[in-house]
């Protein structure tokens, strides 16, 4: 561990770095800067006193990016959907309706309201009230979600105060998977001695349970922080920022948003100073959510194909024409192009989805569906569709998908050969896929199962005459998404389990450097080369050489810049997709995902 | 916070072996040991992998009985090693081995199709050699099919795998039919869909049933085959059929007419009825809720069609200009304002309520 005195100096120079990240944009309005949104409840910046009561407490909301973003923002604030959580009022003067319309001025000066418990609303645990801010237009986004708590007794004084801070400045990004991200803690006043504090997790702990631990920078590399149930640490009496790490612990992820919460009491008398509460977010077995987490999912990706969003339909553009972008493709007769990069381009592309469902909805996550196990319950008329009849999968009339309507069809077109408590015949199992690698466990032979399990699960699931038998057609069924996310988990789990996380291995991907000319592989790639459809280039690269020939366009742009430190850049390389930790990156958060099964 | 290192190994243990044998892992008290996890997974792969090389040598080996061979690799997903694989496809080709052995080795080394495009040829001429046997076929057919997912999507195409296609479109095997068109109908291959639509139009000559017939024509774009789905919805050959094609006409403009028609027809069959909304809904969503109000308001409507169309118009509108939910509310608002409170059908009732929470509040 490394002395006091270089962490000081390292500090800097990762947060220099952290400046260097692109400005988070509109995941689904990319051309415009997102506005990162300030909420106050009784107009203080500690969270010591978020709690409210049946009468109105003042609070009050602002752009912290106002200068950036250069706009009035119209916003409502409300009650959270699919999650039952104490219910708040809003108003400007009294606090007596479910939402409020606020405009968040340019000029990033506050806007004062009041909240409030709504009548027979109470808490049952800290942190389980959450106001959301949510643009106030057909296609908005949430902006932030503050949570809090509905008290029928007096608020309790807490001595002294305390802010703290997990990611970004912005509430939007509290979100944590296994990989620790940095936190931060300081005393929100002036105090005549420093106080030692604990910092630990709220007990009971509803669902998500987190770790914590110090950030260890050595001179010679960054390696991750040893986490703890507990952290102690000492907050300066001037104020300043203590630092820390976060991450949810392994095995207890969230069910809901912010149930998650972390406590700092005063070591002494373990007094408490002030909660926060976050989302241990990860990647699911989708068999095995809960009502609401299908809900939520159901919801987010319905609206993602509204006409009003359109962001959806953008991702089977992209796909039908994907081809040799993205996948081994035949070239001519009797040759293929393998294409090295499938797991890697699968990995952004179902990533940037992820993204833009969770600007709908922050607590979705892009669950998988293990197609190697039976899964009723996602292949049921409640969830994502059930055994198809005329070849449409069966859904509920409540079911959000039952208005699914695309390239002019109404319904998921959809074969299931192997019904709905079935597997795909001669799917590889897990651990079959796991075992991939060749006796040097390495990527290019491990990338085989673009074939089976990948190849078998579209053909069984689609068809014949489904829309996931076949590229062109296979994203116009949602499951597509939840199958790559197995894929991907599959994956992940691979490099976790082999240790193939660093791109600059070739044990881990397969080929290193740029094209060279000529191939063997097409452009795209190579761990260096940039990808389409993200960097934005179409038809031929290299003027009369296919393998660097693009589609006639490149739907959806760049990758757009998320929230806080979470990579990977806009315009990504296969390198930049293959370390999703990308713990050793300074300054980077990692891709912002996790998988339940996967640890850090 | 100091655990009991006996009580933490015992818990570690039991998710262990809950996540090695695909359980979903238990709730642990306390933190679990990734480092032991990761383990387990390595030496999993480990058994897996020794599993694989025993059984490979047993049946590469010529010379023993087929079932031992067979049962040698029950476990074995697919083979890796190159010389496995080579032997398998070895097998596979050979006429001289058993057939059920040739079919367990075109699974075990199949997947070689999707990096050799030589090999995928072989594996589709063997599936379309009717002297084989029919099991192997269809097993060289499906390992085929794999490696056809991406492969065939590309606007290059190997004319010997097309050929090789289309003659199974025409074979006796039903399965090798289905899977042959298909993966032609998804490249708009102009002969397979000649197939499909003469097929059609002379249902003795038909490839598939005519319900998988007319779901392949539209299964990417059904404009172009906007003609003949009119010809089966007035002269279906059967009721399926029927309403596969009424699911593909919602852009045809000559058909809209037709299609509300049915919809609103108490004389059609709830299945017809609720196609027709789903083309029109796809199609014509403007005017969606224009087209559904008389079955909306129709107390003798099935009720799965009223909630249906009540609930699709929610979700249309609810994903539209809030602006414009707050406009006085038109015919379609005013009836499901009526139903809530005094429709007959509890689950209507239910429907016009949430439709009526859920626009009025768009939040």
């Amino acid at each position: 561990m490394s002395s006091p005195s270089i962490r000081v100096l390292l500090i800097p120079a990762l947060l220099a770095l952290g400046a260097c990240i692109p400005p988070a944009v509109n995941p689904l309005r990319p051309a415009e800067r997102l506005p990162l949104v300030e909420v106050e409840i009784r107009n203080t910046a500690t969270q010591s006193d978020d709690y409210v009561q049946a009468a109105a407490a003042p609070a009050r909301i602002r752009m912290a990016n106002a200068a950036a973003v250069g706009v009035d923002v119209p916003v409502t604030l409300k009650n959270l959907t699919f999650q039952d959580a104490p219910q708040l009022h809003f108003g400007a003067a009294a606090a007596s309706n479910p939402t409020l319309d606020l405009t968040l001025p340019a000029d990033g000066s506050w806007v004062s309201f009041m909240v409030a418990g709504a009548p027979g609303a109470a808490s049952t645990r800290d942190k389980d009230a959450v106001v959301e801010v949510l643009e106030n237009r057909v296609d908005g986004v949430v902006l932030a979600r503050k949570s809090l708590a509905v008290l029928a007794s007096p608020i309790p004084a807490a001595a002294p105060a305390v802010q703290i801070q997990v990611g970004a400045a912005a509430i939007v990004d509290d979100y944590v998977g296994w990989r620790p991200v940095n936190a931060q803690v300081r005393l929100a006043s002036a105090a005549p001695a420093d106080v030692p504090v604990t910092v630990r997790n709220l007990s009971p702990v509803a669902a998500g349970k987190l770790r914590f631990g110090t950030s260890v920078i050595t001179e010679d590399e960054v390696i991750p922080p040893v986490l703890n149930a507990t952290l102690s640490l000492t907050l300066p009496a001037d104020g300043s920022w203590v630092s820390f790490a976060v991450a949810g612990e392994f095995g207890h992820a969230s069910v809901n948003d912010k149930d998650a919460v972390l406590e700092v009491v005063r070591a002494a008398d373990n007094a408490l100073l002030g909660r926060e509460g976050v989302m241990v977010r990860v990647r699911k077995n989708a068999n095995g959510l809960t009502p609401r987490e299908r809900e939520r999912y159901l919801n987010a990706v319905a609206r993602s194909n509204a006409p009003a969003l359109s962001a959806y339909p953008v991702y089977q553009q992209i796909h039908a024409v994907a081809h040799g972008q993205a996948h081994t493709i035949q070239t001519s007769p009797g040759v293929l192009r393998i294409g090295p990069a499938f797991l890697p381009w699968h990995r952004g592309y179902v990533l940037r989805l992820e993204r833009a469902l969770q600007a709908i909805d922050p607590a979705v996550a892009l669950h998988y569906w293990r197609f190697d196990q039976p899964a009723p319950n996602v292949f049921s008329a409640a969830f994502m569709g059930g055994p198809p009849v005329s070849g449409k999968a069966t859904v509920d009339a409540a079911n959000p998908l039952a208005a699914w309507t695309i390239n002019g069809f109404s319904g998921i077109r959809r074969g299931l050969l192997f019904g709905a408590s079935g597997t795909p015949a001669n799917i590889r199992t897990e651990t079959q896929t796991l075992a991939l690698g060749g006796a040097s466990i390495a990527y290019d032979n491990f990338r085989a199962m673009e074939f089976n399990p990948h190849g078998t699960a579209h053909n069984e699931t689609g068809g014949p005459t489904g829309w996931l038998y076949s590229l062109n057609t296979s994203v116009r069924d949602p499951v597509f998404f939840m199958l790559h996310s197995n894929v991907d988990r599959l994956w992940a789990k691979w490099q976790w389990v082999n240790g193939r996380k660093d791109p600059a291995d070739p044990l881990s991907y397969t080929p290193q450097g740029t094209y060279p000319g000529g191939g063997p592989y097409a452009m795209g790639h190579y761990a260096e080369d940039r990808m389409w459809p993200w960097d934005g280039s179409t038809g031929f690269v290299i003027a009369g050489d296919v393998l660097t020939e693009r589609p006639s366009t490149a739907p959806g742009g760049p990758m757009p810049a998320p929230v806080g430190a979470w990579g990977p850049e806009p315009s990504p390389r296969p390198r930049d997709l293959v370390n999703y930790d990308q713990w050793a990156l300074l300054g980077v958060a990692g891709l912002g995902f996790a998988y339940d099964d996967v640890p850090f | 916070m100091n655990i009991p290192r006996g009580s933490r190994i015992a818990r570690t243990a039991v998710v262990l072996l809950a996540a090695v044998l695909g359980w979903a892992a238990p709730a642990a008290p306390q933190s679990i040991d990734t480092d032991s996890l990761r383990r387990a997974y390595q030496e999993q792969a480990r058994r897996y992998r020794e599993e694989v090389s025993r059984g490979a040598a047993v049946f590469t080996n010529r010379s023993a009985p087929a079932d031992r061979r067979i049962e040698a690799v029950r476990g074995v997903g697919a083979f890796e090693d190159e010389a496995h694989v080579a032997a398998a496809l070895r097998s596979v080709f050979d006429t001289g081995e058993p057939a059920p052995v040739r079919v367990r080795a075109v699974q075990l080394a199949g997947h070689r199709a999707a990096a050799d495009g030589m090999l995928l040829r072989r594996l589709l001429s063997l599936a379309a050699d009717t002297t084989t046997d029919p099991a192997l076929r269809r097993a060289a057919h499906d390992e085929a099919q794999a490696a056809l997912v991406p492969l065939h999507a590309g606007h290059v195409a190997d004319p010997e795998v097309l050929a090789l296609l289309r003659r199974l479109a025409r074979d006796r095997d039903p399965g090798l039919r289905r899977g042959a068109l298909a993966r032609l109908a998804v490249v708009r291959d102009p002969e397979a869909l000649r197939m499909l639509e003469d097929g059609l139009r002379s249902p003795g000559q038909a490839p598939l049933p005519p319900v998988e017939s007319v779901q392949l024509l539209g299964l990417v774009d059904p404009a172009p085959h906007h003609t003949v789905l009119r010809q089966v919805l007035a002269a279906p050959p059967d009721e399926a059929a029927r309403v596969a094609a009424i699911h593909l006409l919602g852009g045809d403009p000559q058909s809209r007419g037709r299609l509300v028609g049915i919809l609103r027809s108490a004389g059609e069959t709830p299945e017809a009825r609720e196609a027709a909304m789903g083309a029109l809904l796809a199609n014509d969503a403007e005017n969606f809720e224009r087209h559904v109000l008389p079955v909306v308001a129709d107390e003798a409507a099935p009720s799965e069609l009223r909630t249906r169309a009540i609930k699709s118009v929610e979700l249309h509108r609810t994903t539209r200009d809030r602006r414009a939910l707050r406009l006085r509310g038109d015919d379609f608002d005013a009836r499901v304002e009526a139903l809530a409170a005094t429709s007959r059908d509890p689950n209507v009732r239910e429907a016009a309520r949430t439709y009526l929470a859920r626009t009025r509040s768009p939040h």
